[in-house]
């Protein structure tokens, strides 16, 4: 008699490549990012959904700036650009309006996009630019040591903050909100679903899409906070996160205290026109009256 | 699993008027069995995916890869237990790990 054939799992099979090899580039992996930092999390939810996504791949951009977050864009197997400090946005905003059916995304770090470029994040955010921006937030400068930034909750110590952060920082999503933005979402790196299926979202949605996403950063920010480990910062965001897609925005600071929740959600979806649309519109309109009145 | 008869004979048994948590339609699902692949030399011992697996699938291995960092492997015993949920690739900073369902 022959024995029907019993499938198992089996132990653990080694292999050479990754089912998102055809999105990334192996060839430069392992990445430079250190042991548990949520950047390289942010990029395979990035990828993730760039599998799923109906866009084409030629037409997906990804645009980064400076520091540990600025490397994204080399390790993407998509047109990328890798910019100034800070500068992100307005490179992408460019890009957005000569190239509308383009779907570009900005992936950056808090210091790059909040504080150091943070004029070209909220004027974006009032012309709602239809792009993707996703801030990687880590709460300091990680490439350069560990300084304190806008972004530092107050009382964190850094290596510029040994005594603890006198600075209250920007509350980012509340910021981006009232400037005016279509799209504005927390999560962590612990919410990996529901960040994948934000930037899904993202992608659709007209005008500025927005999404900070928590981050450990286990050795410049964790060590000198109470989550020197990997998983720590990770615990704290599974224990602690709050979902409130409704949450009062002026509200959610985040204090990193181990007793103070996170409060995370898709917390504004709205339909305001972008300014590619306006400026389409306005297009359409001189050329209809025969250019511009001399 | 139960077949949806199964279920009404066994609600028979406890009795009318009990509710049983039983989905009426779980005989038309069946649990995903997959195999989990690594990559080990892109693996930094984050300590995610096998703390993170919600079927306790993973652990860390005695072995290193080229960086000196222990990879993850499949518990003893726990070689059919992985249903392909997909969190521990979601997971991986490093594209170091996946699971793919056994055909
Ligand atoms: S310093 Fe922090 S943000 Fe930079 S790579 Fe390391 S863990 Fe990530
Ligand atoms: S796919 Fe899910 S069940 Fe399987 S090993 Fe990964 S986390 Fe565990
Ligand atoms: S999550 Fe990835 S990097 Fe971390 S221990 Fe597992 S395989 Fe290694």
């Amino acid at each position: 008699m022959i024995s029907p054939q019993v499938k198992t799992g089996g132990p653990v099979v080694k292999v050479q490549h990754h089912v998102n090899d055809e999105v990334i580039r192996p060839e430069r992996l392992p990445n430079i990012w250190c042991p548990g930092c949520g950047i390289g999390i942010v990029v395979g939810a990035y990828v993730r959904a760039i599998q799923k996504s109906p866009i084409a791949r030629d037409r997906q951009i990804s645009i980064s700036g400076i520091g540990c977050t600025g490397r994204v864009s080399g390790y993407l197997n998509l047109d990328s650009y890798h910019t100034t400090h800070g500068r992100a946005i307005a490179f992408a905003t460019g890009m957005a309006v000569a190239r509308p059916e383009l779907e570009i995304t900005v992936i950056a770090g808090d210091g790059d996009l909040g504080v150091i470029g943070g004029n070209h994040l909220i004027h974006a955010a009032r012309r709602n630019v239809d792009l993707n921006v996703i801030m990687v937030n880590n709460f300091n400068y990680g490439m350069t040591g560990g300084q304190h930034g806008g972004t530092t909750p107050l009382g964190a110590k850094t290596h510029t903050s040994p005594y603890g952060n006198v600075e209250t920082p920007f509350n980012i999503p509340y910021l981006v909100a009232a400037a005016g933005a279509s799209f504005v979402a927390r999560w962590t790196a612990m919410h990996v679903r529901q960040v994948t299926a934000a930037i899904s979202r993202m992608m659709e949605v007209k005008g500025f899409a927005f999404m900070e996403v928590l981050s450990p950063c286990p050795p410049t920010f964790g060590e000198f906070n109470g989550y020197p480990d990997p998983l720590d910062m990770m615990n704290y965001f599974k224990d602690k996160a709050v979902v409130d897609n409704n949450a009062d925005l002026s509200g959610i600071g985040v204090t990193t205290h181990p007793e103070d929740s996170v409060v995370v959600g898709n917390f504004v979806d709205r339909k305001r026109p972008s300014y590619q649309e306006l400026l389409g519109d306005l297009r359409a309109r001189v050329s209809a009256q025969g250019g511009a009145k001399k | 699993m139960r077949t949806t008869a199964q279920v009404a004979v066994q609600r028979k048994e406890i009795g009318p008027g009990t509710i049983t948590r039983e989905p009426i339609n779980t005989g038309k699902f069946s649990k995903p069995l997959a195999r989990v692949y690594i990559i080990p030399e892109r693996c930094k011992e984050c300590d995610y995916c096998w703390t993170f697996c919600p079927n306790d699938v993973l652990e860390m291995s005695d072995e290193i890869n080229a960086s000196g960092y222990h990879h993850p492997k499949v518990k003893a015993g726990k070689e059919n237990d992985c249903v392909n949920c997909g969190m521990c690739q979601a997971v991986c900073p490093e594209f170091a790990i996946y699971a793919k369902e056994v055909a």
